[in-house]
């Protein structure tokens, strides 16, 4: 927290005058028309949330020191009524080459069902269970925007656990996950992890290669002692390899998430590819209509942590292009094997200037007592927030 | 050889393609001259207030902040970024836009920090929920049309040439436009768009123009109206200058990123 202190003397002695401030405040309304298998059976949770966020841009445009809180309450669940500093840095640019040193959020990759190369951050889960929520990573990174393409250097020197819904939460596992993690390296969470990344555009291809080497960012849950009553997750030291390719083709996009994870001698692998087809301005209209598709894979197949070995996503995303910005994404992922599928539908739409409504319905069917998600099968959920910007 | 053979010989040389000088070629010379005008003006910075009208007269708004740098012998590079709405502050668009072929164009989510490459086959769909598409707002450039000079015309006082043009790119929402260019300034003075069912779709006209460094015409205000629809979308502009010192490297990822 040295750094965070010295960043916070940085933007003491920049003119207060010019720091500007936006953000929003939120609330959110979740309804679970089941009771939980567990403790958890608030059916309607009240979540209130706020995210200012301060900046200051130096005269030329050269320096930038962002800080930007979070927090969020919950009617129902202690652990998710929480807060992080999603954003406390400096950023600096010199030429071609910028510095950003502090609490920042980086994110990599191109397709929208999974995000498998994105690994800087680690995720909010409390926050949302579709995992796109990150915590703030401390880290210093240097940029080289070159003409053959952009070079990345990261240090991580803190690593954060991810968060985990408490005992009262919805999308909670059987036993409550323990606050005390393990880690493999006898450093904890102080193992300096690193990572590299290469990324360009080249005519129609965007494409990013990318190596990590440090603490996972995705726990291993072990197998509970006989008469345990927690789940304590174990962080182990990983080398992870990776491509993210876009092809822009006309109303084609083609995407091309993968990886390929080590720990130890042991060696994964896992994929995630697919399309998203537009067509724009139906009949003379605003209205854009998309088709989007992926496929998901990972060679560990039911043995995978994640709920995504050998799935299909199909789904559609539909953009009115009105004044308020009505947009709507709905899809459905299909576990290829046991049959077993999630339904996700989100929709937003502006109320006046300053006001964003948000809807969200996600609905877990024919979900076998054996799949990763079987924990998660009575937490359909019907979801509304608004939230007022500033 | 006698004078009146000479005569014809000259005919045939000289005069003769002049007299041939077809309605496209001198549509293309018109459009040609308007590029050639505004060239050399290196870099623009501005503020874009777009004002949205529906059929029943309710008005919404939109500040963005555009920055263009001029490149030779290809389309203009810009980034637009969203002041307000403010749910969509800081949103930024990348565009990298070709004489020939596509443009390239990312798009900055602040919230997610992503930058997503996008279809830039999105020619014809509403830029920000306005009248403008995408094509009537990004780099003119001449290669991205057939020409051809209609007639002489009086507009508002003003002698002008009406100038039809056809979009080369097949995605084009629009079928072809008839511009007005004003005959001293070779400036568009009014634009007609043409839907792919050759219906009158939108007209735009440019108010306000004003001299920046003695060569650089700009219009204060572009207002654009869709006959079909009713709906009416002004562009209001301010704080322009030329000259900035931007660079390529002004209009790369990276500084997407860094937009606040």
């Amino acid at each position: 927290m040295r750094l965070a202190v010295l960043i916070l003397l940085c933007f003491s002695t920049a003119a207060f005058s010019s720091i500007n401030m936006r953000g929003f405040v939120g609330t959110e309304f979740r309804y679970f028309p089941y009771e939980g298998q567990y403790d958890n059976e608030d059916k309607l949770i009240v979540s209130p949330s706020f995210e200012p966020e301060w900046y200051y841009e130096s005269k030329g445009m050269n320096h930038l020191f962002t800080f930007k809180p979070y927090v969020r309450f919950d009617s129902a669940d202690t652990d998710r009524s929480h807060w992080d500093i999603r954003d406390l840095s400096w950023l600096g640019v010199y030429g071609d080459m910028e510095w950003r040193v502090g609490l920042r959020k980086v994110f990599w990759g191109v397709t929208e069902t999974q995000h498998l190369v994105d690994i800087i951050n680690q995720t909010d889960l409390v926050e949302s269970p579709d995992g796109e929520d990150k915590l703030g990573q401390p880290m210093v990174n240097v940029s080289f925007a070159k003409p053959y393409g952009t070079f990345d250097v990261f240090l991580l020197p803190v690593f954060r656990p991810r968060t985990f819904p408490g005992n009262q939460g919805r999308f909670r596992s059987a036993l409550p996950v323990s606050k005390s993690p393990e880690y493999e390296s006898h450093l904890g969470n102080r193992h300096i992890d690193w990572a590299a990344r290469w990324s360009h555009s080249v005519s129609v291809f965007d494409i990013g290669l990318s190596y990590f080497s440090g603490t996972s960012r995705d726990p291993i849950i072990e197998e509970t002692p006989e008469g345990g009553n927690e789940i304590v997750p174990l962080y182990t030291l990983i080398q992870q390899r990776s491509l993210d390719l876009q092809a822009t083709l006309g109303a084609w996009l083609l995407k091309f998430e993968g990886i390929s994870r080590q720990h130890k001698e042991d060696v994964y692998s896992a994929f995630v590819s697919g399309f998203e087809y537009s067509f724009y301005a139906i009949k003379g209209s605003a209205v854009d209509v998309g088709f989007l598709a992926e496929y998901h894979y990972d060679d560990r197949g039911e043995d995978a942590l994640s709920p995504f070995e050998d799935d299909v996503f199909v789904g559609t995303r539909v953009a009115l292009n009105d004044i308020q910005s009505t947009e709507v994404l709905a899809g459905v992922t299909t576990d290829v094997d046991s049959s077993a599928s999630f339904l996700n539908i989100e929709a937003s739409r502006r109320i006046g200037d300053r006001i964003k409504l948000i809807g969200e319905l996600r609905s877990f069917m024919d979900v076998p007592t054996d799949d990763i998600l079987s924990s998660y099968s009575r937490d359909d959920y019907a979801l509304v927030t608004l939230e007022y910007y500033f | 050889m006698n004078y009146f053979r000479v005569a014809i010989l000259c005919l045939v040389l000289g005069t003769f393609p002049v007299l041939a000088e077809t309605a496209e070629e001198k549509g293309l010379k018109i459009s040609t001259e308007v590029e050639v005008r505004d060239t050399g003006w290196k870099d623009e910075v501005m503020n874009m207030k777009m004002v949205l009208t529906n059929r029943h007269g309710e008005q919404s708004e939109r500040d963005v902040m555009l920055k263009i740098l001029e490149v030779k012998g290809d389309g203009d590079k810009s980034i637009s970024v969203f002041r307000s709405p403010r749910d969509i502050k800081g949103t930024a668009l990348l565009s990298h836009s070709h004489k020939v072929g596509p443009d390239d164009q990312w798009l900055y989510l602040p919230a997610l920090k992503r930058v997503k490459r996008i279809s830039s086959k999105n020619k014809s769909g509403s830029f920000m929920g306005s009248e403008f598409a995408y094509e009537d707002i990004s780099s003119q450039e001449v290669e991205k049309y057939q020409h051809k000079y209609l007639k002489d015309e009086v507009v508002e006082g003003r002698n002008t040439f009406l100038i039809e043009r056809i979009p080369v790119d097949k995605y084009s929402g629009y079928s072809s436009q008839q511009v007005w260019i004003d005959a001293e300034r070779y400036i568009p003075v009014k634009i007609d768009f043409f839907d792919r069912k050759s219906q009158l779709l939108k007209t735009l006209t440019f108010k306000g123009y004003s001299l920046y460094a003695d060569k650089y015409w700009r219009a204060e205000e572009q207002e654009m109206i869709n006959h079909q629809t009713g709906k009416k979308t002004s562009l209001v502009w301010s704080g322009r200058t030329f000259n900035n010192g931007f660079k390529a490297s002004d209009f790369i990822q990276n500084a997407l990123k860094r937009i606040r």
